[in-house]
């Protein structure tokens, strides 16, 4: 690869940092609403180093990051007593001078390429752009620089793919492409901001190897995420934010393995693995800090547990399977009207689901898990195959008129805000849920009151409309509308996928709680298998349609037959063993 | 090939539109009270015999079932022969064709005008301070909702009353434009700047366009270069009522500033009960519709690489 000009800077020293930010404040809005979002934050990244931001959404991290090439946006009030950038103050720097040093100097990388790369250009013109700003190529050399450039974020056939728009890309390319416009101009700062978030495992430790690649011994780079595990590999140092402060820094090695403060003990506890099966992965004062000082000890049960106990009695005892599948098949029309050819989107899917236990469906966008999770609800019809709850198809349920039956099966979401009407408010979302199991009106609202006790959202919340709630109390939400219908069964599909580590953790463990208290059986759907290995008992490894493995989950990660399932296994982004007296019992 | 195909789907779909507006036309006149006959011959005041009225009956269809009636009519206008008028004595398409072209000067004028108003204020003032954004806004609101005929008096007192800056009238030279094209292009600017605003801002909250910034573009290039493109597709399809907005407020903006024109001709032609120029009208606007419409299809799929199948 030819170096474009190395940027007008002197040279500087090897120890000389990159970026240097003292005692960094950020507030959005003025008076009353003024809200500080980082506040005394202090860090530098120095060439051939790796700092890694950790932290939980609304941490300031993204914020912070952005202030190092002065992107926080009109609203924000950014105050520091130092802030340099190539050794030169930049505190006072206007947004012209920034303008020379984004993308010369400092490249930026965002979460999901698919909304960070305008999506009516090619990513050839996006790319090319940087190329356009701060070097002298003209249009034919600034088209093979873009091919050099995305061959070598490893994209192929460079060629093609530059005249590609967004969206006829996988999201892998996607964001290799974003990183080759991060990179075009040969910055000497990369800022990654969540680089991996929305990317499946295999893919994400690609993307992962593909930025410990980029950084050079000149190259200096900061990496932005809220799972720990995900930063081990790349980081050098490690900065935790909490609620715009940094808690704890220093080399990763320290931090990971000895972790000092409290939070970041948590944060590492958070992330859900084979080892942590069985165990919380909270400690039990977060139930509080999720907003319920004064809940009842779990172990007290409130009215709402008798009432479920009641229905879980309709189940027969013993281990008879709740769910049987066998044979499933789905095929789909082709994508075009010309090549009519179907697409064969499931076949030959069998297994079974008992009482209290959890199985784990584990593959990549497109291997057919959501397709397995509509057909096993009733709401798609299996082109062969059957599903038999509690031994009867949904279609003999529906004669026989059993609404017990179809109310026994219920399912939340990766993204319950879709699957909410926004004008309704908390109370409405699941009123209508008491209303459709049958609860007469008079009861209602208590049950109501009932079901948000049991998820830990503060009764306060009924009042609230979706979108004013947290992602976290979102899927609280919508696991209270399940509960409504006092399932046996809930298919959760991708259901903490969005969240960050410590709110998924949070999830994760009600779901544990709410399994033992009610004998709940889970069909859980993840594409991280650090999840799937925290609460399955079986697992079923899907690709493309077909099932490659299914068993105990420990014997599956033990020893995977199929080449596919050692490379998921291998894609888990590691954590350092902690030292043995920093893991809380 | 998609493209072609598109095209074809949109002009069959236009030619039912037309066929549509020709129908409903014709059934609306027939729906009307007044005999046709005694219109044609000049009205009552005319006192035409009872055989040149029966003449004119059997001249005209009259005395035919209503279905031999609309089939000639529609067979008359297959052929492009739009008939006579009652009023003027000459051909319909010769009508139109004499009026046609002021207005057309007219609503090219004030489209002229219109479209770098509203883009120039609208990406200029795009989030910016709220005190800036009320103030623009402000305006726009008010020309939106100002009657046409209100927005050209308050015109015509200023520049022509006072100023004497503008003719009062007539169709005399492109000064005599100037006024009419302002009064129709404010009250286009007013509605199509506040929704490219509007979408403006929703795009400029993209995380594309955070990504844009930090490549090193200047906040002026990214609204040109990125954000323009998204946010003119609203604009696209609200370019419907444009050409309702132009061709309604042509009618007013000619009685106002005495203009010849479509809007003049059509006034007169309702006045008079002039059937036939009324319905040319009627179809010309359809087809006006049409075009505009496919146009507006086919910048879509330029615009937007994921529009390609109809």
């Amino acid at each position: 690869m030819t170096s474009l000009p190395v940027s007008p800077v002197s040279p500087v020293s090897p120890v000389s940092p990159l970026v240097e930010l003292h005692n960094l404040t950020v507030a959005f809005g003025h008076g009353a609403r003024r809200r500080e979002v980082v506040r005394g934050v202090s860090l530098s990244v120095r060439p051939g180093e790796c700092l890694a931001l950790v932290g939980e959404s609304g941490s300031g991290k993204s914020v912070t990051a952005r202030t190092l090439v002065g992107l926080t946006g009109p609203s924000a009030v950014v105050r520091s007593d130092v802030q340099r950038f190539g050794g030169v103050n930049a505190g006072q720097w206007s947004e012209r001078q920034w303008s020379r040093v984004r993308g010369r100097r400092a490249g930026f990388v965002l979460q999901d390429a698919l909304s960070s790369l305008d999506p009516l250009r090619t990513i050839g013109a996006e790319v090319g752009e940087v190329l356009r700003l701060h070097s002298e190529l003209d249009r034919p050399g600034r088209r093979r620089r873009v091919a050099e450039l995305l061959a070598s974020v490893g994209v192929p056939d460079p060629e093609l793919r530059a005249d590609q728009y967004p969206h006829e890309l996988s999201g892998g390319l996607r964001q290799r492409a974003l990183i080759a416009s991060a990179v075009a101009a040969d910055p000497a700062l990369l800022i990654a901001d969540e680089p991996t978030t929305a990317l499946d495992a295999t893919i994400a430790a690609q993307v992962l190897r593909l930025l410990g690649g980029l950084k050079g011994s000149r190259t200096g780079m900061l990496v932005v995420s809220h799972d720990l595990a995900v930063v081990a590999d790349l980081a050098d140092r490690v900065a935790v934010m909490r609620d715009g402060e940094i808690v704890e820094e220093g080399s990763a090695e320290a931090v990971l393995r000895d972790p000092r403060h409290p939070y970041t003990q948590g944060l590492l506890a958070a992330v859900p693995s084979r080892a942590s099966r069985g165990r919380r992965l909270t400690a039990p004062s977060s139930a509080a800090a999720a907003g319920t000082p004064d809940r009842p000890p779990s172990d007290a049960p409130a009215p709402a547990v008798r009432d479920l106990r009641g229905s879980a009695r309709r189940s027969p005892a013993g281990d008879a399977p709740i769910l049987t599948v066998a044979g499933l098949r789905k095929d789909y029309p082709g994508p075009s009207r010309t090549t009519r050819t179907a697409r064969t989107a499931v076949q030959d899917v069998s297994f079974t689901l008992e009482r209290g236990t959890t199985l784990g469906i584990v593959g990549e966008s497109g291997s057919g898990k959501s397709t397995v999770a509509r057909i096993v609800l009733g709401v798609e019809q299996p082109d062969a195959g059957s599903v038999l709850v509690h031994g009867r198809t949904w279609d003999e349920h529906r004669a026989a008129r059993d609404t017990a039956a179809r109310r026994s099966v219920q399912m939340i979401y990766q993204d319950p805000l879709q699957s909410f009407d926004p004008r309704r408010t908390v109370r409405q979302v699941i009123g209508q849920a008491v209303a459709a199991a049958g609860v007469p009106r008079r009861a209602r609202a208590a049950r109501v009151l009932d079901l948000l006790e049991l998820v830990d959202l503060p009764a306060d919340r009924a009042r609230s409309r979706p979108l004013d709630l947290s992602g976290g109390q979102r899927q609280r939400v919508a696991i209270a509308r399940a509960l409504a219908a006092e399932p046996e069964v809930i298919i959760c599909d991708e259901p903490v996928s969005a969240l960050d580590v410590t709110v998924q953790a949070r999830i994760l463990d009600l779901l544990a709680d709410l399994q033992e208290r009610f004998g709940l059986s889970y069909l859980f759907i993840s594409h991280d298998l650090g999840v799937i290995q925290h609460v399955s008992r079986d697992v079923l490894v899907l690709r493309d349609g077909v099932v490659l493995e299914h068993g105990p989950v420990d014997h599956i990660f033990e020893y995977p037959r199929h080449a596919y399932t050692q490379h998921l296994i291998h894609a888990i982004p590691a954590l350092p063993a902690l030292r043995k007296d920093t893991v809380r019992s | 090939m998609a493209v072609l195909r598109r095209v074809v789907t949109r002009l069959l779909i236009g030619v039912g539109v037309l066929w549509g507006a020709a129908s409903l036309t014709f059934l609306a006149i027939h729906l009307v009270p007044g005999d046709i006959a005694l219109l044609i011959l000049g009205g009552p005041d005319a006192r035409p015999t009872p055989e040149a009225l029966a003449q004119v009956r059997a001249d005209y269809l009259l005395d035919q079932p209503f279905v031999v009636q609309y089939g000639s009519y529609l067979g008359n206008l297959l052929q492009g022969d739009l008939g006579q008028s009652y009023r003027l004595r000459i051909p319909v398409s010769e009508a139109i064709g004499q009026q046609i072209g002021a207005t057309a000067a007219l609503s090219a004028a004030a489209v002229a005008l219109a479209l770098p108003l509203t883009f120039a204020v609208a990406i200029l003032s795009a989030q910016r301070a709220p005190w800036i954004r009320g103030i623009v806004s402000g305006i726009e609101v008010v020309l939106a909702a100002t009657p046409t005929f209100i927005i050209g008096f308050a015109l015509l007192i200023v520049f022509s009353f006072t100023l004497h800056w503008f003719p009062i009238g007539g169709n005399q030279g492109p000064a005599a434009l100037v006024l009419p094209a302002l009064t129709l292009a404010l009250a286009v600017f007013g509605t199509l700047s506040q929704v490219l605003r509007n979408e403006l801002e929703d795009v400029l909250e993209q995380p594309f366009i955070l990504t844009a910034r930090s490549r090193g573009l200047r906040d002026l290039a990214v609204r040109f270069r990125h954000a323009l493109r998204h946010a003119i597709i609203p604009v696209l399809t609200m370019s419907g009522f444009v050409v309702a907005a132009l061709l309604g407020g042509s009618v007013v903006v000619e009685t106002l500033f005495s203009r010849q024109g479509l809007g003049s001709l059509t006034l007169a032609s309702v006045y008079n009960k002039d059937l036939p120029v009324i319905i040319g009208i009627v179809l010309l606007a359809a087809a006006v519709y049409v075009v505009v419409n496919l146009v507006i299809d086919l910048l879509y799929t330029l615009i937007d690489p994921k529009v390609v199948t109809a």
